[in-house]
């Protein structure tokens, strides 16, 4: 009892350390968020203009101007709440022997980083309320509520999105271990994402070889089967599908991460010596 | 009971496999199926021996193998052969039960948060460590009035100078009152006060608490007013180990008179006192460095302060690596 | 070595660009697949300012890019100072320190599909008109400029603002269409307030023959030195008070 009292307030101030440091510097955080929220403004207003300029009641990619709307503005909140990550210096902090002073002490490295991931998407998501408050205002999306078993089960997979990226993130990180090169992957890695997450368009309106390459990977579980089993393109098949999908690439990521991670400590050199 | 040696360590070698890294992106994908290395080793070899209360002083040069040793201890690398006790365990296992006992202090890193003030990391640390309350206020107390800190643990970080943020990084690193404590370069980059305030509050706190301590330091006055037993190491390897005061009877058996004079004296009127070892005149300024014997620097320097016209005169220790020189190639010259 | 470095760093940019490049025809030639005209924009038309976007943002990358991030950390590392006593124009050393060829692979991208589809659309561009595309196409440079070097000042006010940078290239996707996709509040914020849907739209309509109002043109070239002027007066007066914290 007590233990488990004492192991929650070493993550609980952990969490609330990790909120404070990030609100150090308001302007900072704004900034980015201005940025996020220009990025979803500037997707929606591309395709209320395509549309627009359409025959009216044409249906472009099999989407409906308001199916369309609606699924935009689903991603960009999907993107907005799995994508934002606090481990993008990871790497950099293995490299450069900064995760030192989390091996020294009695926690867990994996706990540390998962409270600071944890801040980080408060942080986020509190003022994205507001973004995606006004985003709904102007454009007005058709957001048809599902069943409480569907919204449930997008939860769920939110989460799992949220976790996949963790992994995605922990396996970047591990570069630092062997490489002073840990930028250019990542960025190489987001560029492909934007678009095979389905942030600028969805991805059921590419060819179906295509599309199949992309359901190979990891990338659609990041953001777009979440916006898929909202909207309600997927039967019971399907939901069942990509649910075990989802979790085998949460196991197989998470379990490589794991494996990497302490492969990459016996090399570790806590930078010089 | 004192027999049983806190800290043992036998046969510990580090060693780095260095890949000779083809620089930029694609030569660490190339690298991914094909690399070439080469070895340094860090550490070759190391056994000692520290027992409960000792303070121990690891001398070397720059990448002697001092740090990788203390990380190792510390649990932080994986050795390359030998296995480390501390405190009977195996700090590669970085067990919550050893890791409440000891801890690394780095002169180079910071384990405060930077845009928080340093407060904020004492209390993340009595959460961390499970420090009790009244432990917690206790050790803070003594420790921010044995170093003077009071008004400055509510500011951040960043804003301190260099010597408060040393005092502060000290002071998270001891609230959870390590029984082994290791300290790397703990004065590098300090001014002479800010030294000996720092080597005052280490032996203040060796004295409390009976804590174990190793120290790595470039200073000798470091080593030499803190350590009664120093380990010297060099390329990896320990060249000597026993009390510091027979290395310096025995290698350092000079120290260095630095003079500044009014006006010109001659070499040959300083040679009378010792060794020249540096002389220099501009015109304006005349300057000397010499070489005297160590028991009677002393004594010199009033002779020479009687006989020239001496504006400034200094005593120092000689550097650790001219020391560490005579010594290496004097061991080596026995063998 | 060092150039060992810059090879691979370019090869990685290459790759980068073309997958940029890749992707935004892609995007708009998904969009052309069911409908023939957005906005009065035909597909052979779009490819033209995306044309103009590509090389607009390659320059953009390769010259600002670096040299916005040196000027802020400068700024951040105090050693702001040491440009300050040089006798050469302060802006003028801060932004110019380095310059990447990263992106001139994606420049040249976005320089062969503009010619090979003018050429396409037959378009007949008179001496003027080329001039005037080069004015235009000048000042979307200097108007991107001083925007992000403003937005980079601010961090002589506020406390650690790394990411101020990512601000003015945030904004790229809305010069990357045409000014027309923007209606109500959008289209007077991007063609009037902060009119950086001009940087494309213009130089681009004079190329297609859509003969955009002189009114326009006149209005973009004045706010370009409007935003100038300001950009360096805004510099000066920070300076001053950054000198006299500075002491």
């Amino acid at each position: 009892m007590t233990m488990r009292a004492q192991t929650f307030s070493k993550y609980w101030r952990l969490l609330t350390m990790s909120w404070q440091d990030g609100l150090v510097y308001r302007m900072s955080v704004l900034m980015w968020r201005v940025r996020r929220f220009l990025a979803a403004l500037m997707s929606l207003t591309i395709w209320s203009t395509i549309y627009a300029s359409s025959q009216t009641g044409a249906t472009p990619f099999g989407y409906t101007q308001s199916a369309m709307i609606s699924y935009i503005f689903l991603v960009s909140l999907m993107q907005n709440i799995v994508m934002a990550t606090a481990l993008n210096g990871l790497a950099q902090d293995v490299y450069t022997g900064q995760i030192s002073n989390q091996l020294l002490k009695p926690v867990s490295l994996t706990g540390y980083l998962v409270m600071q991931e944890l801040a980080d998407k408060l942080k986020n998501t509190s003022a994205m309320v507001f973004e995606f408050a006004a985003l709904f205002l102007i454009f007005k999306p058709e957001l048809v509520f599902p069943t409480v078993g569907i919204v449930f089960l997008f939860a769920v997979w939110t989460v799992g999105a949220i976790i996949l990226n963790f992994c995605i993130s922990l396996l970047f990180g591990c570069l630092g271990f062997w490489s002073p090169e840990t930028w250019a992957p990542r960025f190489l890695f987001y560029t492909l994402l934007q678009f095979a997450a389905g942030q600028l368009f969805p991805l059921d309106v590419l060819p179906t070889l295509v599309q199949k390459i992309m359901y190979a990977t990891p990338l659609p579980y990041l953001s777009f089967v979440q916006t898929q089993l909202f909207l309600g393109k997927l039967d019971g098949a399907a939901q069942l599908r990509h649910s075990l999908t989802l979790l085998v690439w949460i196991l197989v990521l998470g379990l490589l991460a794991q494996f990497i991670w302490k492969k990459g400590l016996k090399d570790y050199d806590a930078a010089g010596r | 009971m004192t027999d049983t040696p806190l800290i043992s360590v036998k046969n510990l070698s580090k060693h780095f496999k260095v890949y000779k890294k083809q620089p930029g992106l694609w030569g660490s994908i190339k690298s991914l199926w094909h690399r070439e290395y080469e070895t340094v080793k860090a550490v070759d070899g190391i056994s000692f021996d520290i027992h409960e209360g000792e303070i121990v002083g690891f001398i070397g040069m720059n990448g002697a193998g001092k740090t990788t040793t203390l990380k190792m201890l510390s649990g932080l690398l994986y050795p390359t052969t030998g296995t480390p006790s501390v405190l009977g365990y195996n700090p590669w296992e970085r067990k919550a039960a050893f890791q409440k006992q000891f801890a690394l202090v780095m002169g180079q890193k910071n384990q405060l948060w930077w845009d928080l003030p340093a407060i904020e990391t004492f209390h993340l640390n009595k959460a961390i460590y499970e420090i009790p309350d009244e432990q917690f206020e206790k050790t803070l107390n003594k420790l921010v009035k044995l170093l003077d800190v009071e008004d400055i643990i509510q500011i951040q970080v960043r804003k301190l100078s260099l010597g408060q943020r040393m005092k502060c990084e000290l002071i998270a690193a001891l609230l959870h009152n390590p029984k082994v404590l290791f300290l790397d370069e703990p004065t590098i980059g300090l001014d002479v006060v800010m030294q000996k305030t720092l080597r005052d509050f280490i032996k203040a706190y060796n004295k409390e608490f009976g804590a174990t301590i190793i120290l790595t330091s470039h200073y000798m006055d470091d080593v030499k007013e803190l350590c009664e037993r120093a380990i010297i190491i060099d390329h990896g390897k320990k060249i000597f180990d026993g009390k510091l005061q027979d290395i310096i009877d025995k290698y350092a058996r000079n120290k260095i008179l630095s003079l500044v004079f009014s006006k010109s004296v001659t070499k040959k009127d300083l040679a009378a006192f010792g060794t020249v070892k540096e002389f220099s005149e501009d015109g304006t300024h005349y300057t000397a460095t010499l070489l005297v014997a160590r028991k009677e620097a002393a004594t010199t320097a009033s002779k020479v302060l009687s006989k020239l016209p001496v504006v400034d005169v200094t005593i120092e220790e000689p550097p650790i690596e001219a020391i560490i020189r005579e010594v290496f190639s004097k061991e080596k010259a026995k063998k | 070595m060092r150039m060992m470095e810059y090879r691979t760093d370019f090869v990685f940019w290459l790759v980068v660009s073309l997958m940029w490049t890749g992707f935004n025809y892609f995007f708009i030639s998904l969009i052309f697949g069911k409908s023939t005209n957005v906005y009065g924009w035909s597909y052979d038309e779009l490819l033209i300012v995306l044309s103009l976007f590509t090389m607009i943002d390659a320059l953009t990358w390769s010259v600002f890019y670096n040299n916005m991030i040196e000027y802020t950390n400068a700024v951040f590392n105090g050693e702001l100072s040491k440009h300050l006593l040089r006798p050469v124009n302060t802006i003028f050393v801060l932004t110019t320190q380095k310059i990447s060829y990263n992106n001139v692979p994606r420049f040249i991208i976005g320089l062969i599909v503009l010619v090979s589809t003018a050429i396409k659309l037959d378009v007949s561009v008179s001496l003027f008109d080329l001039l005037l595309v080069t004015l235009l196409f000048i000042c979307g440079m200097v108007f991107i400029y001083s925007g992000w070097f403003i937005l980079a000042t601010l961090s002589l006010w506020v406390e650690k603002l790394q990411n101020i940078n990512d601000i003015m290239p945030g904004f790229r996707q809305v010069y990357q269409v045409p000014r027309q996709v923007y209606t109500g509040i959008t289209a007077f914020t991007f063609t009037f307030i902060f009119p950086i849907a001009l940087i494309t739209s213009l130089p681009g309509e004079v190329i297609t023959g859509k003969n955009p109002p002189l009114s326009l043109i006149l209005y973009f070239i004045g706010a370009t030195t409007g935003m100038a002027l300001l950009a360096k007066a805004f510099f000066a007066y920070s300076i001053r008070k950054y000198s006299s914290v500075g002491g």
